[in-house]
C-alpha cells in the first residue's frame, strides 16, 4: 500500500529531484502532504481529488499520506500534483508497480483531469536523470532538449492511466525543437544590419569592441541619434552561442516560466530590454515563495539592454553592482539561498541631461539644478564598471545622405569571431575579465603606445583605475586587427576616446573639463 | 583694496592671547575684543545684513549687546523696519512695531542663552576672522557701497594685496570658450600681481580661481565671496578649489559661519564682489544671468565694467554682448584691456591702489616672451596665431586638416571621421598627436582647440 514516485521541483534555475511517497492506510478518511509543501502544493490534495474523481477513477476512503522527499527542502509549485496522483493509483493497486519503474513524472493537475505545464519542465527533467518521463505536452519540447530520458506526454490523466495499464500506446509527441537551424534563413526574425546605420563611427566601434571583448557599454546623446539602433544590431554580431550556453539560456528561461526564444534556440545570443520601471526584484530576480530569476539572469550568454539608464530606480541600479562584478546573482531569503547566473553583457542607453538636448545644441532648457540630480541617479562606482563610454551625435541631413556604405553585421561579425578565437586561445572567457596582474603578460604595450598612455596620464586625463581598464578595450581593439602580440597605439589613442569618462556623457557643467 | 585680517590679533595666527575660559559666566568679559560681541548679534535667528546694521550702527557691539540683553525699549526704535522698506508704508506702522517687539523679546532671550566667549572660541578654533565696518583692516572698496557689509568673516588670509583687485565673474554653464577665457585672465591678471575676486561658482568663477592658482605671484592670492557662510562649502564639487582658497587665498562672507547659502544672499554676495574690485570683468553670462546682478552693483559704485564678447548665437554669451552693444560695458579683447581699464582706475583713485605694481601690455613685455617658450605648456595659456602655424608646419596634412575642423566649440569624432572620410584610429592619432602638441584638448563629449 506503498509507492514512490521520482519527481523534482525548482529551486531558483536548477531543479531538485524529489521523491513522492504515497502510503494509503486503513483509518478515518484523510488526506496529508507532509514534507515542507508550499501554499501552491499543499493544495495537491484538492486538485488531485478533483481530477481522478473526473477521470473515471477511484478516491479511497481511507487514511492517504503524501511524503514529498527529502523532507526538509522546501517544494514549491503544482508540478508534483501529478506524481501525487500516479503514486496514489500505484499504491490503490489501480495501475501495475511495474509500469511506472524508472519513470519520473511532472505536471499540474485541472480538475477535470488535463495535465497542464508548469514552469521549468526544462530544469525539472534534467535533474530527474530517470530512463522515462511523463511531462504535460506543451513541455515536451524542451523537455526533449534534455538527452537521455525518454520523454512522454500525455493530454489528460485519464489518457495516462489507460496508457499506463496497457491498454494504449504513447501519443506521438509534437515536434522538438530543433537545436540549431541549418542556416540563418531559418532564423525566426531577420536581425536588424549595421549597414543601416549612418555615420556613428565611434558607436559602431564601440559595439564591435563590446561584442569581441565582452566590455560593457553605455550610449549617450540626443533623442534620434540612434542609440537603441545601435544597441539593437549588437545581437546581429555576437557570434553564435555554444550548446551548452544554449541550454544554460533555456533553462533559465524554462525556470522563469517563460516560453523558450526562438533565437536561443536557433544559436543566437539573448537579448532583454527590461522597461525602466523594473522592480530590482525583476531585474535581479528573487519573489518571496518561488525564486524567479530576473532580467540579468535571462541575459545570461546574451545582452542585457538598459534604455533610458538614469530613470532607472537608483537603488535598483546600484543592484547591479555586485552581478556585473561576479556574474551572478545571490538571492538569500530566510528559507533558501539561491545562486543565478548573471553572465552578460551590459548596454546602456542614456540621454545627457532631462530635456535630452545636452549643451552641444545649446537649445537646453534644463537647470543645472535639475541636470545636477539627473548626474547624481548615476553613481561612480556603477559608471565605473561600463569599459565603454560613447557619445552618439545626430547625424545632420547632410550626414544621412552623402554617406559612403557602411560595413554590414556579417562583415563585422567575422572579425569578432576571430577576435574572440585570440582571445580563447589565451585561456581567458574574455578580455574584459583580464585579471589586472595578468594585464602585463596579456596585453603588452608597444612603446609608443606605452608613451602615449604616460603622457594622458601626467595629463591626469586618466585616473590609475581608468588605465587597467583602458588596456583591456585596447587589447580587445588589437584583436580585432587580428594583432596577437604588443597592443600598438593607435589601440590605445582609440581606447581612450572609447572611454572618456562622465564629461561625454552627462551635460553637467563642472563634468566638462 | 588692503585688509589685514586681524582685529585684535584674531585672524591669522593661532589662539595669541586668547581670553577664553579666563572668565567664566562674566556676562561682559573685558578681556573679549569688540567685535565678538558683534559676531554674536550677527549670528542671531532671522539677523539679515540690513538689521545688523541698523542695530550695530556706528556703536560698539558690545553696547548693543547689551541692550538686546537687557531688552532695553531704546532699541524698538532701531530695530522697527524704515518707512518704505516693509510693505504697506502708512497703515503698517503699528504692524512693524508689533514685529520689532517680537524680535527683541526673542533675542534677548537667544542672547541670554549664548555666550559671547563661546562664539568667539569656536570662530577662533575655526581660523575664521571677523572684520567690522569701520575697523583699520575693513576692505576700504566696500566702503564706496550704499550698503556695506556690517560685519565679514573671514577664512584664509585677507593680506593686504600688492596689486589692485578685479573681479571676474560669469554663467555657471560656462562654455569650454568661457571657461578657457575666464581661467587665462585669471593666470595672466594674477601673473601680473592682480588680485582676482569670484564667487567660487562653477563654470566662470571656478575657471577664474584655478587660473589665478597657476600663476599668482605673492600678495595677488585669489579671494572668494561666498553667498553662505565661509565654513559652508558651496557648490559642493568646489571642494578642492575651496581648501586652496582657504590655504592660500581668503574665502570671505558676510554671514555668519554655518549659514545656508540660500538664494536672497547671493544678490547680496554679488555687491560684495563689486565693492572688492577694482575693475570687473563678465566672462560669460546670459541676459538674465546672476552676473548682470554684480554689473548693476558695481555701475552703482562707479566700477568700471568690462565684458568679454562671444558668439551671437551662444546663449551664453547674449548678456555680456548685450553690455557692449549697450555701452554698460568695455570689450576686454585680451588681458591687456583689463590692464588698461586697471591703471585709469587706479590714476582716478590712487588711495584705493598702488600703482607702482601695475603694468600695460598686450601679450608684449613680459606675457609675450612667455608666450614664445609656452608653446608645449599644458596649463592656462593659449598659443598665439604664429606659434600654431609654427607648430602646424610640423605636423602631417591629415592632422592639420582634423585641426582646422577643431574650434572653440566641442566637436565629436563621429563629425571628424565623416569630414576627413578617414577610418576612427588616423582620427584618434591625429587627435593625440594635436593634443601633445598642445593644440587640442578634449572637452565633454569631444574635443576642442586648446
Amino acid at each position: 500500500m506503498i509507492a514512490a514516485i521520482p519527481s523534482a521541483t525548482l529551486l531558483g534555475v536548477e531543479g531538485r529531484r524529489v521523491v513522492v511517497e504515497v502510503h494509503v492506510s486503513t483509518g478515518l478518511p484523510g488526506f496529508a502532504v507532509v514534507g515542507l509543501p508550499d501554499a501552491a502544493c499543499r493544495e495537491a490534495r484538492d486538485r488531485v481529488r478533483a481530477a481522478l474523481l473526473s477521470s473515471g477513477l477511484p478516491w479511497p476512503l481511507r487514511r492517504v499520506t503524501v511524503n514529498l522527499a527529502p523532507s526538509g527542502l522546501r517544494k514549491t509549485g503544482s508540478g508534483l500534483d501529478l506524481p501525487i496522483a500516479v503514486g496514489l493509483l500505484v499504491a490503490l493497486g489501480e495501475i501495475d508497480r511495474r509500469a511506472v519503474e524508472g519513470c519520473g513524472f511532472v505536471g499540474e493537475l485541472g480538475l477535470d483531469g488535463t495535465i497542464r505545464t508548469v514552469p521549468g519542465v526544462l530544469p525539472l527533467v534534467a535533474a530527474l536523470r530517470t530512463t522515462a518521463v511523463v511531462v504535460p505536452v506543451p513541455g515536451a519540447a524542451e523537455a526533449q532538449l534534455v538527452r537521455g530520458p525518454a520523454v512522454r506526454a500525455t493530454r489528460t490523466l485519464a489518457e495516462l492511466v489507460s496508457v499506463l495499464k496497457g491498454e494504449a500506446p504513447w501519443p506521438p509527441l509534437p515536434a522538438p525543437h530543433s537545436p540549431r537551424p541549418p542556416g540563418h534563413a531559418e532564423l525566426p526574425m531577420p536581425l536588424p544590419d549595421l549597414a543601416d546605420v549612418r555615420g556613428q563611427a565611434v558607436g559602431r566601434a564601440a559595439l564591435e569592441v563590446a561584442a569581441a571583448g565582452g566590455h560593457h557599454l553605455v550610449l549617450s546623446g540626443p533623442p534620434g541619434s540612434g542609440k537603441t539602433m545601435l544597441a539593437e544590431r549588437l545581437s546581429g554580431i555576437l557570434p553564435p552561442i555554444s550548446r551548452e550556453q544554449m541550454l544554460e539560456t533555456c533553462r533559465i528561461h524554462s525556470a522563469a516560466g517563460l516560453p523558450l526564444p526562438g533565437g536561443v534556440l536557433a544559436g543566437r545570443a539573448p537579448f532583454r530590454a527590461p522597461h525602466h520601471s523594473a522592480s530590482a526584484v525583476a531585474l535581479l530576480g528573487g519573489g518571496s515563495s518561488w525564486l524567479r530569476p530576473g532580467e540579468v539572469s535571462l541575459a545570461t550568454n546574451g545582452v542585457l539592454f538598459l534604455d533610458e539608464l538614469p530613470e532607472f530606480p537608483v537603488a535598483v541600479l546600484e543592484c547591479l553592482r555586485q552581478p556585473l562584478e561576479e556574474r551572478v546573482v545571490r538571492i538569500a531569503r530566510a528559507r533558501a539561498a539561491v545562486t543565478l547566473p548573471a553572465d552578460f553583457l551590459l548596454v546602456a542607453a542614456m540621454n545627457p541631461c532631462p530635456c535630452g538636448e545636452g549643451n552641444r545644441a545649446g537649445s537646453c532648457q534644463c537647470t543645472l539644478a535639475q541636470i545636477e540630480r539627473y548626474a547624481r541617479r548615476l553613481s561612480g562606482p556603477l559608471l565605473d564598471r561600463f569599459d565603454l563610454h560613447v557619445a552618439v551625435s545626430r547625424p545632420d541631413a547632410h550626414e544621412l545622405f552623402a554617406i559612403s556604405p557602411q560595413e554590414t553585421s556579417a562583415e563585422v561579425a567575422v572579425r569578432v569571431a576571430a577576435a574572440r578565437e585570440l582571445c580563447r586561445a589565451r585561456g581567458i572567457r574574455s578580455n574584459a575579465a583580464i585579471p589586472s596582474h595578468r594585464l602585463d603578460a596579456i596585453a603588452p604595450l608597444e612603446p609608443r603606445a606605452r608613451a602615449l598612455l604616460e603622457r594622458r596620464l601626467a595629463a591626469s586625463e586618466l585616473s590609475a583605475r581608468g588605465l587597467d581598464r583602458i588596456r583591456r578595450v585596447a587589447r580587445t581593439l588589437a584583436d580585432l586587427d587580428g594583432r596577437d602580440g604588443a597592443v600598438p597605439a593607435e589601440a590605445v589613442a582609440t581606447a581612450l576616446e572609447l572611454r572618456p569618462g562622465r564629461r561625454a556623457l552627462l551635460a553637467a557643467p563642472g563634468y566638462a573639463a | 583694496m588692503t585688509a589685514d585680517p586681524a582685529p585684535g590679533g584674531g585672524l591669522s595666527g593661532g589662539p595669541s592671547g586668547g581670553p577664553s575660559g579666563s572668565l567664566s559666566g562674566g556676562p561682559s568679559g573685558a578681556g573679549l575684543p569688540d567685535n565678538a560681541y558683534a559676531a554674536v548679534v550677527a549670528a542671531l535667528p532671522d539677523m539679515t545684513p540690513a538689521r545688523l546694521r541698523r542695530l550695530l550702527h556706528d556703536r560698539p557691539a558690545r553696547l548693543a549687546h547689551g541692550e538686546l540683553r537687557a531688552g532695553d525699549p531704546s532699541l524698538l526704535e532701531r530695530l522697527v523696519d524704515p518707512e518704505g522698506e516693509a510693505a504697506g508704508a502708512a497703515a503698517g506702522h503699528a504692524r512693524r512695531l508689533e514685529r520689532a517687539r517680537m524680535y527683541a523679546r526673542w533675542w534677548t532671550e537667544e542672547l541670554n542663552a549664548r555666550s559671547v566667549e563661546g562664539t568667539w572660541a569656536s570662530l577662533r578654533a575655526q581660523s575664521i576672522g571677523v572684520v567690522r565696518l569701520g575697523d583699520e583692516h575693513y576692505p576700504r572698496g566696500l566702503l564706496r557701497l550704499p550698503d556695506p557689509p556690517e560685519l565679514l568673516y573671514v577664512r584664509g588670509e585677507l593680506v593686504s594685496a600688492a596689486g589692485p583687485a578685479v573681479g571676474i565673474v560669469g554663467t555657471r554653464r560656462a562654455t569650454h570658450y568661457g571657461s578657457g577665457v575666464a581661467g587665462e585672465f585669471g593666470a595672466e591678471l594674477a601673473g601680473r600681481g592682480a588680485t582676482i575676486v569670484s564667487g567660487m561658482a562653477l563654470g566662470v568663477d571656478a575657471a577664474a580661481h584655478s587660473g589665478a592658482f597657476t600663476r599668482a605671484v605673492s600678495g595677488a592670492a585669489p579671494i572668494a565671496v561666498l553667498a553662505g557662510g565661509v565654513d559652508v562649502v558651496y557648490p559642493p564639487r568646489n571642494r578642492a578649489l575651496y581648501h586652496k582658497l582657504v590655504e592660500s587665498g581668503a574665502v570671505v562672507s558676510e554671514a555668519p559661519p554655518g549659514t545656508a547659502p540660500v538664494s536672497w544672499r547671493f544678490p547680496l554676495r554679488n555687491r560684495i564682489i563689486a565693492g572688492l574690485s577694482a575693475v570687473l570683468v563678465v566672462v560669460e553670462s546670459s541676459r538674465q544671468g546672476g552676473s548682470m546682478l554684480t554689473v548693476e552693483a558695481a555701475d552703482r559704485i562707479g566700477v568700471p565694467v568690462l565684458a568679454v564678447p562671444g558668439s551671437i548665437r551662444s546663449p551664453q554669451s547674449e548678456g555680456t554682448n548685450l553690455l557692449i552693444a549697450q555701452g554698460g560695458a568695455h570689450p576686454a579683447l585680451d588681458v591687456g584691456d583689463v590692464m588698461a581699464a586697471l591703471v585709469q582706475v587706479a590714476g582716478d583713485e590712487a588711495r584705493l591702489f598702488d600703482p607702482v605694481s601695475v603694468s600695460v601690455g598686450r601679450r608684449g613685455g613680459r606675457a609675450g616672451r612667455d608666450g614664445g617658450g609656452r608653446s608645449q605648456s599644458t596649463s592656462g595659456g593659449r598659443l598665439d596665431r604664429e606659434a600654431v602655424d609654427r607648430v602646424l608646419s610640423r605636423c602631417s596634412p591629415h592632422e592639420r586638416a582634423v585641426y582646422r575642423l577643431l574650434s572653440d566649440d566641442v566637436t565629436q569624432v563621429d563629425t571628424l571621421c565623416e569630414a576627413t572620410s578617414s577610418p576612427l584610429r588616423d582620427v584618434v592619432l591625429a587627435l593625440d598627436r594635436l593634443s601633445e602638441l598642445g593644440l587640442a584638448q578634449p572637452h565633454g563629449a569631444g574635443w576642442v582647440r586648446r
